[in-house]
């Protein structure tokens, strides 16, 4: 009989099952897959921060004998792709077509017999731009005179990105730093900063026209999200689709987001009937992909004293006031969107400042309203800006 | 912010935090803007960060090296943060519940696979969550196989992110090992021919209580939950379950932590020489594996406070797209991290377990600034510094000429 004294333990430092691979590099990243008659794709940026394109001429590219097809926000119209939600509740173009909002924005996408090809028709993609003033600093976004980047968003009238909340019990707090003894206040900025995954993000896309599967290899952090997100933009039954993460390079947060070079890989498939793949450089990375935000935040700090404890209810022993982020902006130049992972959250005190959407939704167990829920990417109250297919 | 305080009240900066720290009897512990602290013991983690560091001795150092006139700073830092997103009362993403799922199958050779929705990027799930199911069914390790990251072959969930794998899925993993061991409770009545409440477990084994070698093996069990023998009244036979899990409560990990830093008086360098982290990340699973998060979090610390900025100029141009002018840190920029614990389990996590995957993201930044700032208050007067604290950014500011950042 085996004793259970025998039997090793379950927690404790146990080596990693997985590094016998990663030590012999057999690891299989995205780029070590390769698939039968797979295309190779390659995205043309945008070499301005904001600007309106007056013209996109990809002749010279597609005369090219290895190009397969070039596909721009035009094409992407007519599948029905050429936006798609972020999860910030925003929207993003998956290739600019009216004009570019961020230095290294998506403007067309080139589909090659190999990687080469791809990289040398961009330089043969003629688009005329028509410069505009950008918006670079955090705290200058919400002057009044600064560019409106998000133009085409209805009802828009300046760059803040995100709704605003508040939480806690203002007249509490104030009548707490009134009454310290001391209160020291700090204006602090926490710098754009990119995770920079050794690997850098990527797309295997392989549709199949006969039987409608969509084979997606791609790592990324949430590939169950990822699913709902492609089946809700392309109009596809989730259940044909199918992802495959295989080994992550790391991620940090970079690999939360779906990229346009994502959409890009999946429209090329359905365009060609063939696997694309699409692998971003170490710039393009850096330059397109989720980052942390420039942070500014005002903070105010008092000693808790017999005369002023901090807060109201329960109260804390120093008391910390985090205003609202004041500008709490853009991760790129020029763009109002972040594709940085946001959750949407909602303590139960929180109020929400603008007024969103809502569905109609039990109240939480507190009994406090949850005034910041939004709709689900599948119910009728989410709006999308374009068809839905 | 804490550091300015001290500074304006010309306090010390651990004294004003011990003095301040919410009490371990204070847990759960609701805060003013709506959110329950799990648990935690924030003076006991302070307490051994400063044995470890010799905090007293490191003063005198200082106070020594600066009558020699060397620039030598110890900045402190205290966190604690809401991690594994979560209750699906309080949040999701896209409308999508933040809940996930978990399906394990032990087979009929008592080998195990369990499918989780939260996708490793290299931070060792095929292990952690292979050790939740062999704590739980006292199976080997070796013997449970990790499936993820491949929608077809995993249930449904919101993935690796905001350290959730093991708040969220790990809860999962643990709820469904139970279910599984639940019925193969009921299975190993039938085998041993005993009423159920009669049964105790054993890491490995259902036994009949005051009989101890009449048991039932999990191998055993799930033999037999596969074979032609009977099964027990309106059971299916297999040995499997699934589950998702909806989390009451983030978790609310937390360290202190603690940087020694050397200026340069020339150059404005800054070399991190100790760093100190006592993290308490509730049980750990694999402290190997924890530890191994918390050395690559501390590395990501160093680079944002002291090397990492993505650029841009006035026309929206970047101006570091790449590692050449990006800088991340490398071993040559970390010191050998001193990493120190407490265990304050989370009262409403199956295994007692909190993230920790940011927690070192979240601390190390402040501490390091701090310790620039410590460095540099006495002798030029310097009270406050954004980052990362570039060469050129402390030397102006040793200068008095603060460079305003963007």
């Amino acid at each position: 009989m085996t004793t259970t004294a025998d039997r090793p333990i379950g927690f404790g430092r146990l080596k990693r099952k997985e590094d016998a691979r990663f030590i012999r590099g057999q690891g299989t990243y995205l780029d070590d897959i390769k698939l039968p008659g797979m295309l190779h794709g390659a995205i043309l940026r945008s070499p301005f921060a904001h600007a309106e394109i007056v013209s996109i001429d990809t002749s010279r590219a597609l005369a090219q004998p290895n190009v397969a097809a070039v596909v721009t926000a035009k094409d992407l119209e007519t599948l029905g792709l050429a936006w798609m939600p972020t999860i910030s509740y925003d929207t993003q173009a998956v290739l600019a077509g009216d004009k570019v909002r961020f230095q290294g924005q998506e403007v067309a996408f080139v589909i090659a017999t190999d990687q080469y090809s791809a990289n040398d028709a961009l330089a043969l993609i003629d688009v005329e731009y028509e410069p505009l003033p950008a918006v670079v600093n955090a705290r200058k976004a919400l002057d009044p005179e600064a560019p409106l980047i998000r133009d085409d968003k209805s009802g828009q009238r300046d760059n803040l990105a995100s709704p605003t909340w508040e939480a806690g019990d203002k007249e509490a707090t104030d009548r707490a730093f009134a009454e310290a003894d001391t209160v020291v206040s700090r204006d602090i900025i926490y710098p754009r900063c990119h995770p920079a995954p050794l690997e850098t993000c990527g797309m295997i896309a392989d549709f199949n026209p006969e039987t409608g599967q969509l084979d997606l290899y791609n790592g990324n952090q949430a590939p169950h999200a990822h699913r709902t997100v492609y089946a809700h933009v392309a109009g596809l039954a989730e259940h044909m689709i199918r992802i495959q993460c295989n080994d992550i390079g790391g991620g940090f947060g970079n690999k939360v987001p779906v990229y346009p070079g994502y959409v890009c890989a999946i429209a090329g498939s359905i365009v060609a009937g063939r696997p694309v793949k699409w692998v971003e450089n170490r710039s393009e990375n850096l330059m397109s992909t989720g980052l942390r935000a420039t942070t500014s935040c005002a903070r105010r700090c008092a000693p808790r004293t017999a005369r002023s404890p901090a807060c109201a209810s329960t109260p804390s022993p120093i008391t910390v006031l985090s205003t609202a982020p004041r500008n709490r902006r853009s991760s790129r130049p020029g763009s109002s969107t972040s594709s940085a992972a946001r959750t949407t959250c909602r303590p139960p005190t929180c109020r929400s400042r603008r007024s969103t959407p809502t569905r109609p939704q039990a109240a939480s167990p507190t009994g406090a309203p949850s005034a910041s829920r939004r709709p689900s990417i599948w119910s009728s109250g989410w709006s999308m800006p374009w068809r839905w297919r | 912010m804490v550091d300015a305080l001290a500074m304006e009240m010309k306090a010390d900066p651990v004294e004003l935090r011990m003095g301040s720290f919410i009490g371990p009897e204070q847990f759960p512990y609701e805060t003013t803007t709506g959110w329950t602290y799990d648990s935690g013991d924030y003076a006991e983690a302070m307490r051994v960060a400063m044995d470890m560091a010799g905090y007293e001795d490191l003063r005198r150092e200082q106070a020594e090296k600066r009558a020699r006139g060397e620039l030598m700073g110890i900045g402190v830092s205290f966190f604690t943060e809401g991690v594994g997103a979560g209750p699906r009362k309080h949040m999701d993403i896209l409308g999508l519940a933040m809940n996930d799922g978990a399906d394990l199958r032990v087979h009929g050779n008592g080998k195990a696979v369990v499918s989780i929705s939260a996708q490793t990027q290299g931070q060792g799930h095929e292990t952690t969550f292979a050790q939740i199911v062999a704590e739980e069914l006292g199976i080997p390790p070796e013997d449970v196989e990790v499936r993820h990251g491949d929608t077809d072959r995993s249930p449904y969930g919101l993935g690796t992110y905001g350290s959730r794998s093991t708040p969220v899925s790990g809860g999962a993993v643990a709820v469904v090992s139970r279910k599984v061991r639940d019925k193969a409770r009921l299975i190993a009545s039938t085998m041993l021919e005993t009423r159920v409440e009669d049964l105790a477990w054993e890491k490995g084994r259902w036994y009949v209580k005051g009989d101890p070698e009449k048991e039932a093996m999990i191998e055993d069990i799930a033999a037999r939950a596969y074979s032609g023998d009977p099964m027990p009244e309106g059971m299916e036979g297999g040995l499997d379950a699934q589950t998702i899990y909806d989390p009451p409560n983030l978790t609310y990990p937390y360290g202190a932590y603690l940087a020694v830093v050397d200026v340069d008086k020339d150059t404005g360098h800054v070399k991190v020489r100790r760093f100190v982290a006592v993290d308490d990340c509730g049980v750990r699973i694999n402290p190997m594996v924890v530890e191994g998060q918390i050395h690559g979090g501390l590395a990501e610390g160093i680079g944002i406070a002291l090397m990492e900025v993505l650029t841009f100029d006035e026309e929206g141009n970047c101006l570091n797209s790449s590692f050449m002018d990006y800088l991340i840190p490398t071993s040559l920029e970390t010191p050998d991290f001193e990493l120190g614990e407490t265990v304050t389990p989370c009262p409403h996590h199956p295994l007692g377990a909190k993230g920790v995957g940011e927690s070192p993201n979240v601390g190390s930044p402040p501490a390091i600034v701090n310790a620039v700032i410590d460095a540099l208050h006495e002798t030029h007067g310097v009270d406050h510094i954004d980052m990362p604290c570039t060469p050129a950014r402390v030397w102006a500011a040793m200068q008095g000429r603060p460079e305003p950042p963007q």
